[in-house]
């Protein structure tokens, strides 16, 4: 069970970074 | 199995971090926008990349050592990173706003603006440069660790390590500070969730909870939940009851003296914008810090997993519960190193042209100095990998005694943003004392001064460093121009005037 927790802290820490980066990166062209 | 899953959570992190980086180039090749990110990012970023560069890989192995041998007294840690962010607070607005009128991106142009001393600019943009050094050297130690214990052995030592240093050289190429705040934001979160999530998993699948580990800590060794002094219990040479709080004085106040830390208040898009991110940073930070030294502490009631060097043993109880841990905890120092040795290879190589070679060939344009910027990134990166491989030169084993040397330029850092009277006679002055007395204790007691209480000595340096600042300050005259500093200090964001100093 703990494996399964770590490993969804983990894609859940990527899939975060790299959509609000890039959504922040627009907001902040603007 | 257990290789596969390892190997591919690190596949999975470094594409992830490659393309939130190469997915947004430089918009132009100007030297602002190489070295500041053309001062353009929000406090979520600031945010971000203000964690990211403050841990060290090195945070889970030698400073978890110091938790696994000494426990609470760890801990100092955390107050420092909320005492820092107080000083970051202070110093961060008038910071901001000369940066913005004067094109100002290291702390030695900051220097001869306020204090107009070009000597001064190259002199303090060396020495920090200077004592920032060997912390790339622990990193990449760190990342080969790192590699090491992700790919069971694998991957040899030296080759991780190099593999580490050629990509992030390559994206500290690619687009300068820019890469680095990016490569932050996304470690910053790899902290944020995978790492307590890995450090709360931890304590509760070992021990049950945090009341339950620190129990066991207390009945194995009580005084490990103690701080040293007379009365503490503690065996042996006790430092003195001012040891531990001149370890968070002093952090505290060189917190954002270092190169990579101090430059990045530079890439802030408003004062507004660097305010902001102080409504997480205080919050986050100290309690990633306070799991980390924790788990750390725990480790020491579980004698187990110390298999002879008590550097690795929280690595070794965080690896015990299966690969998706090695891989997660070996990612989280890979983070750590990677996220600061970007920003000190890029911080320096921009110190080196921006305060070095800019004074001295003044005919240097924009483009010129990005393209001589990256030239130094590949040298410096280079040069700290092969120092890595081979025994520590006697050079760096120096610089890391002498490492309370950052403080020293806190005085005329502060003093300089607040107080008009300071002038260059005051900031020599001042810097130089502290930083006679710091390599003077730094070979006869460089960790603390037994008669001082077991104070450090560099903060016996910085109050007299402050005095004689202060002093000089008052028998001589205030500079010339420091009414127009001040006058834009008090100036709101959005009425700043850029002022072009061609450089003389």
């Amino acid at each position: 069970m703990e494996q399964g927790i770590l490993f969804i802290a983990f894609i859940i820490s990527i899939v975060i970074a790299v959509t609000t980066s890039r959504k922040l990166l627009r907001k902040n062209k603007k | 199995m257990d290789f596969m899953i390892t190997v591919s959570m690190l596949v999975i992190y470094i594409i992830g971090l490659a393309y939130a980086v190469f997915s947004n180039p430089l918009p132009n090749q100007q030297f602002e926008e190489f070295a500041v990110g053309g001062r353009s990012f929000g406090w979520q970023f600031i945010t971000m990349t203000i964690i990211g560069t403050w841990y060290p890989g090195s945070l889970m192995i030698g400073w978890a050592q110091m938790g696994y041998d000494m426990g609470f007294t760890s801990t100092y840690i955390v107050f420092y990173t909320l005492g820092g962010l107080f000083v970051f607070f202070l110093i961060c607005s008038p910071l901001w706003k000369l940066g913005k009128v004067y094109n100002l991106k290291t702390m030695g142009q900051l220097f001869e603006i306020r204090y107009n001393s070009r000597n001064l600019r190259i002199f303090t943009g060396l020495v920090v440069m200077l004592v920032e050094l060997p912390w790339i050297i622990t990193e990449l130690l760190a990342s080969g660790y790192a590699i090491q214990a992700i790919t069971y052995q694998r991957i040899p030592f030296n080759l991780g390590m190099a593999i580490i240093a050629v990509f992030f050289i390559i994206y500290v190429l690619f687009s300068g500070m820019r890469a680095v705040i990016l490569a932050d934001y996304y470690q910053g979160w790899m902290f944020l969730i995978g790492g307590i999530t890995l450090f709360l998993v931890t304590i509760y699948s070992i021990f049950g909870g945090i009341p339950e580990m620190l129990m066991e800590v207390r009945n194995l060794n009580a005084e490990l939940l103690t701080v040293p002094g007379p009365n503490a219990g503690w065996g042996g040479e006790v430092p003195g009851e001012l040891f531990w709080p001149s370890l968070i004085l002093m952090g505290m106040l060189g917190a954002y003296m270092w190169p990579s830390l101090f430059s990045r208040i530079f890439a802030a898009a408003s004062t507004r914008e660097l305010k902001e991110s102080l409504r997480i940073t205080p919050f986050v930070a100290p309690t990633f810090t306070l799991l980390i030294l924790w788990t750390a502490i725990g480790a020491a009631a579980r004698p187990e997993f110390n298999l002879g060097d008590s550097a690795y043993a929280l690595v070794n109880m965080i690896s015990s519960l299966g690969p998706v841990a090695v891989a997660l905890i070996g990612i989280l120092i890979l983070a750590g190193a990677m996220s600061m040795m970007d920003s000190m290879l890029s911080s320096w190589a921009i110190v080196l042209v921006n305060d070095v070679l800019t004074p001295l060939f003044p005919n240097m344009n924009s483009k010129s100095q990005t393209m001589i910027t990256r030239i130094f990134t590949v040298i410096i990166g280079l040069a700290g990998l092969a120092m890595a491989m081979t025994d520590l030169p006697t050079i760096v084993q120096i610089l890391t005694r002498v490492y309370q040397a950052i403080v020293q330029v806190f005085p005329a850092v502060f003093l300089g943003l607040v107080w008009k009277r300071g002038n260059k006679y005051s900031a020599w002055a001042g810097t130089l004392t502290g930083l006679v007395i710091v390599v003077y204790f730094a070979f006869t007691q460089p960790d603390y001064v037994p008669f001082l209480g077991g104070m450090q000595a560099g903060l016996l340096a910085v109050a007299i460093n402050f005095t004689v600042y202060i002093a000089i300050a008052y028998i001589t005259k205030p500079e010339e121009n420091v009414d127009d500093v001040f006058a834009h200090i008090k100036t709101a964001d959005s009425e700043l005037k850029r002022i072009d100093l061609a450089e003389k």
